[in-house]
């Protein structure tokens, strides 16, 4: 299945680019999408946002589709679908 | 009686040991509200200028609002306002607790603690009623313990109250003691330090009185927006899942982590330490009052090992922050450690840890030698350090008496070109944001009343650099998504408008990060307006805003504070020696004066000086304050 990943906000700052066209298999879920980010865009994401050794994301970061934000790493995916990353200063 | 306010103020004279009240009064409430506003209304009327903030004319003022209850959103906040023993001027600092609620259901909106007491006391306030109670006993404990005590004592049907108090380090005198709800803090300004000058260790608050609402039904409707508005933030979700050290490794990243004593604006191990506290150190989220719709507060410990600390409320961002960036300790347990000390003894977290980096800068240019420090090893990222020179500044032995007094007097004592080094302005020590991240929070350090803190500048670096405008985009701010954050031209008048929005959580009594997940001053005042009755719509509640900016302005005016007290130190106007923006020279402001001089033109003060013009202060309703 193809997802189209758009990176706005302040998260640009720390992406190497704004939108990804990604690949996934039948039945993909957000966890098989993000261990895609990392085979493509790798090391290029800054480390604020991203845990490398994880491949996973780091701190206030939020994953948004049309139906809402997505946090279960199970949620399954479906062809065609845009995500949005997003993230968020939360001051102090 | 007035809608939505208790009604009554609490005067307390520790020098008659007399317990008074008195009305609210009706015109100040409405052109100050209450907090921070009504607080300096007081402290600006009654308050002679060149006083000695620790000696028995210096007054404390508990002060609430119309929104300081649990129901709405960050109404579990209590602001007390004082003439700070550590910059000389307007003193203010937010605690969030059940503290703020409970005054309220004790009968007062505010307490205003004055004189001296000859022998240690604590104040006992339950339905309507005060006392001062005889606090021989509590001499030399914890905050742990005085609460303890506190609680037990004054417990009512089953009840326990609410209790704020000092540590030792307030009965020390440290000038940068805090004021204690246990884990929580009304941390920067010294204000523990005014409490021990007073011989007042504690203060409890219970009871079961409820205000009248105008519109109960109203205030319900209004209220309920609130909180759904705030549960629906996709900001809550991240402040609740991570709280303010969430944003750790951004802010090395952006340029806006201070390292080294300000000799830096990044690191480089903010993401690791923000990974290790997650994994070892975090227990769970927290609201630090009862009903909070976010849950930033943290709750932490170390499990084991020399550091091995209790379960308690901390790891907040400044304060893990100043206690590893700053200090270049890599160890995230000490930090956490340290934290916990803090609140033990009651000091604030952010000048602690910014008075050893200071020492440990003086040690390295051999201003100070090891000897002149009592033996401890100084060197930057000597993790073993930290908790042994903490507990000098609590307790004022040898090198830490020089500390317990600020970087500013400690600089001046110490000579030796050490004044270069002692970040802060006005006298109180700089947070853990730099404003080599945006230009914003550069000129919102400098003119901030009480000087370089953590709260009042934070809408500069989120507008700045998180691109949020604060709803502050319907009252003439510009959209931040179409400004640069290294631009400078317009970031003065930016300041001045929205310095006028974000201090309305202070004049509140609320907490400001409730406007981090979408509360705009529409929402404040329609919540005021179903309380109060009164027709106030956000246009009137951000002029609120400006006159109380100004009134504490006129504060520091009075003390002979002015243009040069809104400089900022050199260190922060220059590249940062190493890191990533090392060679960013975009990330330096370049021309500060400038930005000044465009500051003071949009709050229309008189550019040379900085004070409030008159047709200001006129068209504020505050020309009878000079």
């Amino acid at each position: 299945m193809k997802i189209v990943l758009k990176i706005n906000g302040t998260m640009k700052r720390y992406f190497p680019a704004i939108e990804y066209q990604l690949s996934l298999g039948r039945g993909a879920t957000l966890a098989d999408l993000y261990d895609e980010l990392a085979n493509v865009a790798g090391t290029d994401i800054s480390p604020a946002v991203w845990n490398h050794t994880k491949n996973r994301p780091r701190g206030p970061v939020i994953m948004r589709s049309e139906a809402g934000v997505l946090k279960n790493e199970n949620e399954p995916l479906y062809n065609g679908q845009t995500l949005e990353f997003k993230r968020f200063l939360v001051g102090g | 009686m007035i809608n939505g306010y208790s009604g009554q103020i609490l005067r307390v004279n520790l020098s008659t040991k007399s317990c008074a009240t008195e009305p609210i009064d009706s015109v100040k409430a409405r052109k100050f509200i209450g907090g921070a506003g009504y607080g300096a209304e007081i402290l600006y009327s009654e308050l002679k200028a060149g006083i000695d903030p620790l000696g028995p004319e210096n007054k404390l003022v508990f002060a609430t609002s119309p929104l300081t209850c649990n129901v709405v959103a960050g109404g579990g906040s209590i602001t007390v306002c004082f003439k700070s023993p550590l910059t000389g001027a307007w003193g203010e600092s937010r605690c969030g607790s059940n503290f703020g609620p409970d005054l309220r259901k004790a009968g007062f909106d505010i307490i205003i603690v004055e004189g001296k007491s000859a022998t240690p006391v604590y104040l006992a306030v339950t339905n309507g009623e005060a006392r001062l109670e005889d606090a021989t006993n509590l001499v030399g404990k914890d905050v742990y313990e005085k609460s303890d005590f506190i609680e037990n004592a004054e417990t009512v049907n089953g009840k326990k109250p609410t209790v704020m108090c000092i540590g030792q380090a307030g009965e020390n005198l440290v000038l940068f003691a805090s004021i204690m709800a246990r884990d929580r803090a009304a941390g920067r300004n010294g204000g523990g330090a005014v409490m021990g000058s007073k011989n007042i260790l504690a203060v409890s608050v219970s009871g079961t009185a409820k205000p009248n609402h105008a519109s109960a039904e109203g205030f319900r409707a209004a209220t309920k927006d609130a909180i759904t508005t705030v549960k629906n933030s996709e900001m809550r979700d991240g402040f609740n899942e991570f709280g303010t050290i969430g944003d750790m490794p951004a802010n090395d990243e952006d340029g806006d982590w201070p390292s080294k004593n300000w000799r830096s604006n990044s690191w480089g191990e903010g993401a690791r330490l923000f990974d290790e506290f997650q994994e070892n150190n975090l227990v769970k989220a927290k609201g630090c009052y009862s009903g909070c719709p976010i849950g930033c507060a943290r709750v932490c410990e170390v499990k084991k090992g020399k550091y091995k600390t209790p379960v308690h409320e901390g790891g907040e961002y400044e304060t893990i922050s100043v206690f590893t960036s700053s200090l270049l300790n890599k160890n995230i347990d000490v930090a956490v450690h340290c934290d916990y000390l803090c609140n033990k003894w009651g000091i604030d977290t952010i000048s602690a840890g910014a008075m050893i980096s200071f020492a440990m800068e003086c040690y390295e240019k051999g201003i100070v030698t090891k000897t002149d420090v009592d033996g401890i090893d100084l060197t930057w990222g000597n993790s073993e350090a930290l908790p042994l020179m903490l507990e000098k500044i609590v307790f004022r032995q040898g090198f830490g008496d020089i500390l317990a007094d600020g970087v500013r007097k400690a600089a001046e004592k110490l000579g030796g070109g050490s004044e270069k080094f002692a970040i802060h302005v006005k006298g109180l020590e700089g947070p853990a944001h730099d404003p080599r991240s945006g230009k914003l929070l550069g000129i919102a350090y400098g003119t901030a009343n009480r000087g370089m803190c953590h709260i009042h500048p934070l809408e500069g670096m989120a507008y700045d650099r998180g691109k949020m405008d604060w709803g502050m985009k319907a009252h003439g701010a510009r959209d931040p998504e179409t400004i640069d954050r290294w631009d400078e031209k317009g970031k003065g008048a930016d300041c001045a408008l929205l310095q006028r929005g974000l201090i309305l959580p202070d004049i509140l009594s609320t907490c400001k990060f409730m406007s981090y997940a979408g509360l705009n001053p529409e929402h404040w005042a329609q919540m005021l307006a179903e309380t109060t009755g009164w027709d106030i719509d956000a246009k009137e509640l951000i002029q609120v805003g400006e006159r109380v900016h100004n009134i504490q302005r006129l504060f520091n005016v009075r003390e002979g504070l002015g243009r040069k007290d809104d400089m900022l130190p050199k260190r922060i106007l220059s590249l940062p020696e190493f890191g990533v923006y090392k060679d960013k020279k975009d990330c330096v402001i370049s021309d500060y004066d400038a930005l000044l001089d465009e500051y003071y033109e949009a709050c229309g003060w008189d550019v040379e000086t900085g004070v409030p013009s008159k047709r200001k202060l006129k068209e504020l309703g505050l020309e009878d304050y000079k």
